[in-house]
């Protein structure tokens, strides 16, 4: 087993754990990542702590990726996409471009950590996402929170009153055919509208949903934070429709008032559309030389896997930051099994 | 301003490796049927396990899960084939009829006190991993009669009738009545809504009364969907339902308005089953303090992002409910990543730890105070006696002239110097970063 | 206590204070150049002597950049850090100084804009308070 190699395709919070739990372990490890920095999506977001860590996992990823990095056993590969992975005799061929050249590396056992590809809101035309600058996706927010630390409007920089956050955009929804939940998107919808809340106090926000999710252990407590503060409203709808008035600023929504029941018109400063997560579109080129399959909703079926081929995070279906990391766990402890047996 | 700020950062010591010698060897206990997963993959893995059960029958630790697992079929086939994998494998030691009563130690060196049939075992161990069960607990408004919680639902359930085994036809109504307590956890969706639809199979009317459907659970959003088609009723509730004798009555949360709340009454269900609260065992509870492991809501703690799968106790690891109740699916996956965590530490036989990074105390400054002992949030430090004599204290007198100091247990340290911060005697130095680097850099601010 | 360029000492955790600071470089957010930074391995290690220490040698203002409550990673020492912070501020307050000369400020690793925004405060305040 001393001798074995493994590769880890893709950098993502999964990948890395995965790379990492292996060298600890004594095992030869090559991680490939197709950008040039490992990290995946989680890479991107915002701590979401108010006065207290609101246990949204993100700086967990941040730390794992620079420990990663400054990890002398793992063989790091950056802007190195896996394009085609086929067997031989008892391992794989794994076919890597790196900026145009393609090398083959041979690996006894390979696992994809190849993530998922964030919704693209655009597909959603009714909500105006990339026609009205002040709808963002989430995506967008936990940008712009990393990188500005403070919500703002695109259109002119000032910070939003009146923040609406709608749920499952893309995720449940049969006329896209998705149909599965995306389990993440409801706590970092609400997690960061908390931290819009706590930076201005006077800020209002809507979130309109059909059933919140939990995250975890205790995510009640999150939940109770956001029932009890009089400027959150939950509004179980899903709006079906954003507009805009001629030369007039705002964001207008068709909305029910929970107080009369009457259905009114709304105006919002900026709106967030919680996007979910799709199956890496990669993914086609991956399946046929490990001879994976997809499951019910594209993401890759991990009983479809030939032996020596492993599956960690998203690839498999959604998970939030912790459950990846988990699955990368126990996927870590599968390879080693099939590295044992094969000794 | 041009950035040029004045940095001390920690120094970076070469490390200076010592030896550690730890037996691939671990105690996996619990009642939960977790902890069959957490033995058979350790086992496979090389370590010699010895599974601690408080039944007879290995069979058994699933048998209370049963329903929860026949509505999951991938879930009960997992468990059964698991139940049939320790049963055969002859290097599991298993403890039937056992409960584990004490333990103590450290990584590598455990020392488990274990009560089997009224007699008393001590057992070394390297490491443990435990998975308790919690105790499913009804809210008091809802312990009526004829009202079931889900487990004793589903404990007096005979899935060949459609039926309780006390009745003789099909329930003609079935009411899920979900949420009341809590809202994190997702096991008692799913589990109504399979159960549902397989009761739907017997002719029986079912809704489901819920605050919000869990459909975050593999396959949930395609099976809810089916289900509503199929005509179970799924209702969203605004407060908690009031239970009166056969009928429910609550307010729609769909209802377009406060004002004019959407009242809805259900009659005549014969059968309403509440989603019980499930609170952690005292078996967990005592366990966990044994260990000196903190506990969150009763479930092990802390419930920080900085511990996934794992204790702040190097070489414990938890699953189950003591981690948190799970859905099976995903408590299988935590099982098995807590056994990954463990195998880290216990594995490899012979392990080598950094003694630079690391506190240590200078014991003939030490004034025994136990503060050290009591912060340490690895339980990192014992007091041992020392021959020579202790500058503070004359206690150890009377036990033949040995003195009493703190020690940092170097194998189970992790440098963080919490015990160094807090000790009044300032015996303590964190050896990679004393304090005087600290305090000649502060010099002339 | 050229008050107008003031002096202030940052104890980091290296969990999340050094990353944020770092972090805050990387983003090119200016910081004040009279910032000491010194890392520790955990915001419960700013013990009083440290503090004190530096107040003594002339610092006007003393930050702990550590976890929020609920993320540290040896469970509660930005707990300890704060509690000790608190007790310090009272110390201070008692013999008359301004108890704003020590802060605690709970960071994550990716918040090198509030690292910077926090510092820039504090700089405000001491400058007002001069
Ligand atoms: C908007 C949004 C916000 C979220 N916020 C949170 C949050 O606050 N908390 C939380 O817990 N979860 C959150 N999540 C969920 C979180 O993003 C995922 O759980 C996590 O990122 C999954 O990590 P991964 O490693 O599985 O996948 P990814 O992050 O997608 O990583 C996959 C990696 O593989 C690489 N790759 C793909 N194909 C190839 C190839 N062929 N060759 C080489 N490399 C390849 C990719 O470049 C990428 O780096 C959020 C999700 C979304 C959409
Ligand atoms: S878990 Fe999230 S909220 Fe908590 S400190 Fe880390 S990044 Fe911030
Ligand atoms: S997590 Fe919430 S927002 Fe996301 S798809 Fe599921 S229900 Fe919708
Ligand atoms: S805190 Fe200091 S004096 Fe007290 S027991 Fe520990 S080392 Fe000894
Ligand atoms: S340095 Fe930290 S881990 Fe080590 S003994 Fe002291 S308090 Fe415990």
């Amino acid at each position: 087993m001393s001798d074995a190699h493994v590769i880890v395709v893709g950098g993502g919070i999964a990948g890395i754990t995965c790379a990492d739990e292996l060298a600890q372990m004594g095992i030869k490890v090559t991680l490939l990542e197709k950008e040039p920095e490992i990290g995946g999506w989680a890479a991107d977001y915002c701590c979401k702590a108010t006065d207290r860590c609101n246990r949204c996992y993100v700086c967990v990823s941040d730390k794992e990726r620079e420990n990663v990095r400054s990890m002398g056993e793992i063989a790091l590969l950056t802007n190195s996409r896996v394009t085609e992975v086929s067997k031989n005799g008892s391992g794989y061929i794994v076919k890597i471009s790196r900026s145009g050249d393609v090398e083959e590396t041979h690996a006894d056992a390979v696992i994809f950590a190849t993530g998922f590809t964030p919704f693209d809101a655009r597909k959603k035309g009714e909500y105006g996402y990339g026609r009205y600058a002040d709808v963002l996706t989430g995506l967008d927010l936990e940008r712009m929170l990393r990188e500005k630390g403070n919500a703002f409007k695109p259109s002119d920089g000032k910070v939003p009153q009146s923040v609406a956050f709608i749920q499952c955009v893309g995720s449940r929804d049969e006329s896209l055919g998705h149909l599965y939940c995306s389990k993440a998107c409801c706590a970092y919808a609400l997690r960061m509208a908390r931290v819009i809340r706590n930076q201005n106090p006077e800020s209002e926000i809507y979130f309109f949903y059909m059933d919140i999710q939990p995250a975890g252990r205790l995510f009640d407590e999150t939940l109770k934070a956001c029932e009890d503060d009089p400027n959150f409203h939950f509004v179980r709808a899903i709006p079906s429709k954003i507009y805009q008035y001629y030369q007039k600023p705002g964001l207008m929504m068709k909305v029910l008032n929970t107080e009369d029941g009457e259905i009114e018109e709304r105006f919002f400063d900026m709106v967030v559309l919680s996007i979910g997560m799709e199956p890496n579109e990669e993914n086609d080129l991956l399946w046929e030389g490990a001879s994976l399959k997809p499951g019910s909703e594209g993401f890759l079926d991990p009983q479809s896997c030939d032996e020596g081929i492993f599956l960690a995070g998203t690839v498999s279906g959604p998970k939030d930051i912790e459950r990846s990391i988990m699955d990368a766990k126990q996927t870590v402890l599968q390879t080693l099994r099939y590295l044992e047996g094969k000794s | 301003m041009s950035n040029q700020q004045a940095v001390l950062r920690i120094p970076e010591v070469a490390p200076e490796l010592k030896e550690v010698e730890v037996v691939p060897e671990a105690v996996v206990a619990g009642d939960h049927p977790t902890v069959l997963a957490m033995a058979d993959s350790l086992s496979t893995m090389g370590i010699s396990v010895t599974l601690i059960h408080p039944y007879k029958e290995i069979e058994e630790i699933v048998a209370h899960m049963r329903g929860l697992m026949e509505a999951d079929e991938e879930v009960s086939k997992k468990y059964a084939f698991l139940c049939e994998k320790v049963a055969a494998n002859k290097s599991i030691k298993v403890m039937s009829e056992a409960t584990v009563d004490d333990v103590s130690g450290w990584w590598g060196n455990f020392s488990v006190g274990i009560l089997q049939k009224g007699t008393s075992v001590t057992l070394k161990t390297s490491g443990i991993a435990v998975a308790y069960k919690g105790n499913p607990v009804l809210p008091e408004a809802f312990s009526a009669e004829g009202i079931k919680s889900f487990s004793d639902f589903l404990a007096q359930f005979d899935m060949r009738k459609g039926a309780l085994k006390e009745a003789t036809n099909p329930a003609k109504r079935v009411a899920f009545v979900l949420d009341v307590d809590g809202r994190d956890e997702k096991w008692a969706s799913v589990t109504a809504l399979r159960f549902g639809a397989y009761l739907k199979g017997f002719g029986s009317q079912v809704y489901i009364l819920c605050r919000d459907f869990k459909v975050s659970v593999d396959d949930m959003e395609r099976e809810y969907r089916l289900a509503r088609e199929a005509g179970i009723l799924i209702f969203k509730y605004r407060d908690y339902p009031r239970i009166e004798g056969k009928r429910i009555i609550f307010q729609d949360a769909s209802a377009v308005s406060e004002k004019a709340p959407l009242d809805v009454v259900l009659d005549d269900v014969d059968a309403i089953v509440i989603q019980e609260k499930v609170v952690p065992s005292k078996g967990q509870e005592e366990f966990l303090g044994w260990l000196k492991i903190p506990q969150e809501g009763g479930f092990v703690g802390p419930n920080n992002p900085q511990f996934i799968g794992r204790t702040p106790k190097k070489g414990v690891v938890v699953a189950g409910d003591t981690w948190y109740p799970e859905y099976p699916t995903d408590g299988y996956v935590t099982a098995l990543s807590a056994a990954a965590e463990l195998y880290k530490w216990i594995g490899r036989g012979t392990y080598q730890v950094d003694i630079q990074r690391v506190a240590e105390v200078d014991p003939s400054k030490c004034a025994t105070c136990l503060t050290c002992y009591r912060i340490c949030p690895h339980d990192s430090i014992r007091i041992e006696r020392y021959g020579e004599r202790n500058v503070y204290i004359t206690k150890g007198e009377k036990e033949g002239a040995t003195w009493e100091a703190a020690r940092v247990k170097v194998e189970t340290c992790n440098g963080c110097g919490l015990c160094a911060s807090e000790c009044p005697a300032k015996a303590i130095q964190l050896v990679y970063y004393p304090d005087l680097e600290v305090l000649e850099f502060l010099e002339k601010t | 206590m050229g008050r107008n360029n003031p002096k202030i000492v940052a104890f980091c955790c290296e969990e999340s204070g050094m990353p944020a600071y770092e972090h805050a470089l990387s983003l090119g957010l200016e910081l004040p150049d009279d910032l000491k930074v010194v890392a520790l391995p955990c915001g419960g290690k700013a013990e009083t002597g440290y503090i004190m220490k530096a107040l003594d040698e002339g610092a006007d203002a003393v930050m702990i950049f550590a976890c929020y409550e609920g993320n540290c990673k040896y469970v509660r020492g930005n707990i300890r850090a704060e509690k000790r912070v608190n007790y310090l501020k009272e110390r201070l307050e008692k013999i008359g100084l301004n108890p704003e000369r020590i802060a605690f400020c709970p960071v994550a690793p990716a918040s090198g804009v509030r690292f910077a925004e926090l510092v820039r405060q504090e700089v405000e305040m001491l400058r007002e308070d001069a």
